[in-house]
């Protein structure tokens, strides 16, 4: 009896100290998230984002998807925008275009403010709708938020000639 | 020793208890000091990106600004697009095809109502881009904060709807200029 009681004993004081770890633990954990503004940099953005834009009144729409590979430069990039906003264009058809990673560059600054520009390289099956080759520029803000790979999860930019219109656009570009 | 024993389990099972009953209490008390309202200014601090258009996405840009936590700005800058005001160049540097401003710490602030509705006066002075972009200018948002909020007791999102994005409220192109957009850490 005594020993099933002192058994006992020994569980209620083991789920006690457990219970003293997560209750202690809890509000130190949260109290680690980033306060600070972080120094970023061109290293923070890498690997693969999609992005979403629009520009002139958000009538020119596309979805991108590229690879900042860290250090200035892109390693793949694919645009594909809608080609019911053109002059000709069907109800069905999209336009495609690829980064090239040759002429595309990015910057990035301490404060994760940079400007990227982006030289889009139309595919040869597109309708004829659709523009030929541009170069586009954004100015990129990175968020704060970084993940084990150091890398921001969000950017959200600005830019200037989408799909070669000349016209003001904005977006965004997600992990 | 089966005395012994039994004392040594008595005061187990009441330190165990105590253990218990400390962290849950210490979690359930963490979860409660993460919930205003009321709201205040110390809610919006630190390091924010900002997307902000107006006149129906005509006017775009994007600025990093950084609240103090108690009013006021302790730096901050935009970076809008150059293509309403001047023909965008394909052979410029990116930045050229951009109008930069910073932001004028001393003549812009913010207030957070107890509700987490927000106003601010952003002041900002151009600093590089091209001729045509506009020149200095005033804007004012009204803002409202997400209702869930850090370790830092911050909110990680705002969302606003502007007045005068870039000084276009009074220009001959755009005699009005409602904007808006949204803010994250």
């Amino acid at each position: 009896m005594s020993r099933k009681k002192n058994s006992i004993s020994k569980l209620i004081a083991a789920l006690g100290v457990l219970g003293l770890v997560i209750g202690l633990s809890a509000p130190k954990a949260s109290a680690q998230a980033p306060h600070a503004e972080a120094t970023l940099s061109a290293a923070n953005y890498t690997g693969r984002y999609v992005c979403r834009s629009a520009s002139d009144g958000d009538f020119f729409t596309a979805v991108t998807k590229y690879n900042p590979n860290g250090a200035g430069r892109y390693t793949a990039g694919t645009l594909i925008a809608s080609d019911d906003a053109f002059i000709g264009g069907s109800a069905s058809a999209f336009c495609t275009y690829t980064l090239s990673t040759v002429q595309s560059l990015f910057t990035i600054n301490g404060h994760g403010l940079g400007f990227e520009k982006l030289v889009w390289i139309a595919s040869s099956t597109n309708p004829v709708s659709c523009p030929p080759n541009f170069i586009d520029n954004t100015a990129i803000a990175l968020r704060n938020l970084i993940n084990n790979n150091m890398a921001v999860v969000e950017a959200d930019f600005s830019s200037g000639n989408l799909l070669a219109q000349g016209k003001a656009g904005h977006g965004y570009c997600l992990k | 020793m089966s005395k012994r024993q039994g004392l040594a389990s008595k005061l187990f099972a009441v330190l165990g208890g105590a253990g218990l009953a400390i962290g849950i209490c210490a979690t359930r008390a963490s979860a409660q000091a993460k919930i205003p309202p009321p709201w205040t200014n110390a809610n919006f601090d630190n390091r924010y990106i900002c997307s902000v258009s107006s006149d129906a996405n005509q006017f775009t840009g994007v600025m990093k600004i950084n609240p103090s936590g108690t009013g006021v700005y302790t730096a901050g800058t935009l970076n809008a697009s150059l293509s309403p005001f001047a023909t965008f160049n394909n052979a410029a540097t990116p930045p050229a095809n951009f109008c930069s401003y910073a932001l004028n710490t001393r003549a812009s602030g913010y207030a957070v109502g107890s509700k987490g509705i927000g106003t601010d006066v952003l002041s900002w002075t151009f600093t590089a881009g091209n001729a045509a972009c506009p020149p200095s200018f005033v804007m004012s948002d009204t803002f409202v904060i997400r209702n869930n909020i850090t370790a830092n007791k911050t909110v990680p999102r705002t969302d606003f709807t502007s007045n005068n994005f870039l000084g276009q409220h009074a220009s001959t192109v755009a005699p009005q200029d409602p904007g808006y957009g949204q803010c994250l850490k």
